[in-house]
């Protein structure tokens, strides 16, 4: 069972995300690597454009014997975002999510997101008017 | 998802996303009298007339799911000129795209096969089709109606909804169909982008208003 | 311990050119109004496959009609007909295109600041030069807006279809232009909106503000002039 903890639910660009991610077994199998991945996808009238922005593996050292893992996770937002947004045509989301892979060809992955909203950053303008004409 | 707008008004995403696959799920078909797949090895031609955007290619794909035969869709420009495919049943999509020597020759390879095409056409194709000795079946696809479209609709957000709980709040009256029926013509598909835009304003509406504590 | 962080971060830039910093500010040009060997090379040689073909089979068409018994027979000159015209009428806006370029450089807009910011004011000038030492022997008109809009794009089967959605069109001033005059310019201020959004561009879904010029200019030319504008994630407080 896969559980996330995120600090904010809400994070401006340039600032940092960060959460914990805990992991418990639910049978004896043990995965065979856990994926923390930060990033966002787009949803509406368009094919979706996606990008992972931020990622971290957790590998078969990191599991302990009674089938749980936790691990925190501290992911910068880029200053260049983008921000989320819901528009007409266009939703910008912005996702943590977790893949467990399990071992076995037949073994379904475990598979959850959590999304959370980036927000624009808000700054005091200081920019001197240089009007060049 | 406290602040996503869809969750706001019982839904879990806009119901009217533009889908990867053309394909509908077959919980979301809209039977528009055409729902059963053409027979098998008929020595016919069944043509599907119809404008851009009035399901053309989802009826090929329903029916391919009932029937299974070979899809084919034709581009527009130089990738057109590949030979269609021909077996018990098969499926062309923008047929009237077919170089006419190729068209001829499968028309004709298909009466040898006594093989069923299933077209997907903006143009009338069945003079080269009986020319070849296949027999015709010509269906013109029904004009985006307003009853048609609150059906569809309907279906579409009810398989979103978050929670068989509570109703979803987002209802499309026959006065808002209406308005998108004459903007959009015959076109589903752009039926489809309107549908999305009214979605997202209406959902958008209601999470300005939950911040404004009303 | 097996502990991998992968980076893959993108960098949101222009399809667009970016503007080039000059002495007077930022200056963007409207690709599309310039001349382009691959646009007018190609239009010409289309053009000229298309009447090379219509022309030769109208003519024939033509001659056939002196034999004409009745009415039934001019049925073999329309298709040909249509074809000639639509070619025609092709060549007229070709030309019209090229005499565009002829007459006046492609218009020009000049930004105090960039890239832009939500909430901020900005100072802009427009401008848009006759070639060849031309004035103008009328009055015209130029007016700005600023237009802010989604666009996405998808594909059935090989075929791409785009929509547009537009959530946000400002007029901004207007301006006249005298007879006599060998430019337009037009001097005005606008603001991007506090609520944004900020510019956002992936493949196939995209966020855009431009400012659109419209220069009306009677017996010369009407056109208009899209400048794309960048506005970053920062909202001014």
């Amino acid at each position: 069972m896969i559980d996330v903890t995120l600090l904010q639910s809400e994070v401006t660009v340039g600032e940092t995300l960060s959460g914990r991610m805990t992991w418990t077994a639910s049978s004896q199998k043990q995965p065979k690597e856990i994926k923390i991945s930060m990033g966002w996808r787009t949803e509406g009238r368009g094919e979706v454009d996606r990008q992972t922005v931020e990622e971290i593996r957790l590998g078969e050292d990191r599991f302990s014997a009674n089938g749980a893992v936790y691990s925190d996770f501290n992911f910068p937002i880029p200053r260049s975002g983008p921000v989320s947004y819901d528009g007409s045509l266009i939703r910008i989301i912005w996702e943590v999510r977790i893949v467990v892979d399990m071992p076995g060809f037949f073994s379904r992955d475990d598979k959850e997101t959590y999304g959370f909203r980036v927000l624009p950053q808000p700054i005091l303008s200081d920019r001197s008017r240089s009007d060049g004409y | 998802m406290g602040t996503d707008p869809y969750w706001a008004i019982g839904l879990s995403r806009n119901p009217f996303i533009a889908e990867s696959l053309p394909e509908v799920p077959a919980a979301l078909w809209i039977d528009r009298g055409f729902s059963a797949a053409p027979l098998v090895q008929t020595q016919r031609l069944v043509q599907i007339l119809g404008e851009k955007g009035a399901g053309k290619t989802s009826h090929l794909k329903h029916w391919q799911q009932q029937a299974p035969g070979p899809y084919c869709y034709y581009p527009d420009g130089m990738a057109r000129w590949k030979l269609p495919p021909v077996a018990a049943i098969a499926y062309w999509d923008e047929a009237n795209r077919i170089p006419l020597p190729l068209l001829l020759q499968r028309f004709w390879q298909a009466r040898q096969q006594q093989a069923t095409i299933v077209a997907g056409t903006h143009a009338d194709l069945s003079r080269w089709a009986r020319l070849m000795g296949l027999t015709v079946q010509t269906i013109f696809l029904p004009a985006l109606d307003v009853d048609a479209l609150m059906a569809w609709a309907h279906l579409r957000i009810g398989a979103v909804r978050r929670s068989d709980l509570n109703p979803p709040q987002l209802v499309l009256s026959r006065e808002q169909a209406a308005k998108i029926v004459a903007i959009a013509g015959s076109s589903w598909r752009e039926a489809a982008v309107h549908l999305h835009i009214w979605a997202a304003n209406a959902a958008n509406a209601q999470r300005q208003m939950d911040s404004a504590g009303f | 311990m097996k502990f991998e962080v992968s980076k893959n971060i993108k960098v949101q830039t222009l399809s667009s050119s970016p503007p080039q910093k000059t002495p007077e500010g930022f200056l963007l040009i409207d690709q599309d109004d310039a001349w382009s060997w691959g646009k007018f090379g190609f239009g010409l040689f289309f053009l000229l496959i298309w009447l090379g073909v219509s022309l030769p089979i109208l003519i024939v068409a033509l001659r056939e009609i002196a034999n004409a018994t009745g009415p039934a027979d001019w049925v073999g000159l329309l298709i040909p007909l249509l074809f000639t015209g639509l070619g025609l009428v092709g060549l007229l806006w070709f030309l019209r295109g090229l005499l565009m370029v002829y007459r006046i450089a492609p218009g020009e807009l000049i930004l105090s600041q960039w890239p832009l910011r939500m909430g901020e004011t900005y100072q802009v000038r427009y401008r848009r030069q006759l070639r060849g030492g031309k004035r103008t022997t009328q009055a015209g008109q130029v007016a700005a807006k600023l237009v802010g809009y989604e666009w996405v794009r998808y594909r059935q089967g090989t075929d791409t279809r785009t929509d547009t959605s537009t959530f946000c069109e400002q007029s901004l001033p207007s301006g006249e232009v005298f007879a006599g005059s060998s430019k337009a310019s037009l001097d005005f201020q606008f603001q991007i909106p506090l609520q944004g959004p900020p510019s956002f561009e992936a493949s196939d879904n995209q966020i855009r503000w431009e400012i659109q010029v419209t220069l009306t200019l009677p017996k010369l030319v009407k056109d208009t002039s899209k400048f794309r504008l960048w506005v970053d994630p920062e909202v001014i407080q």
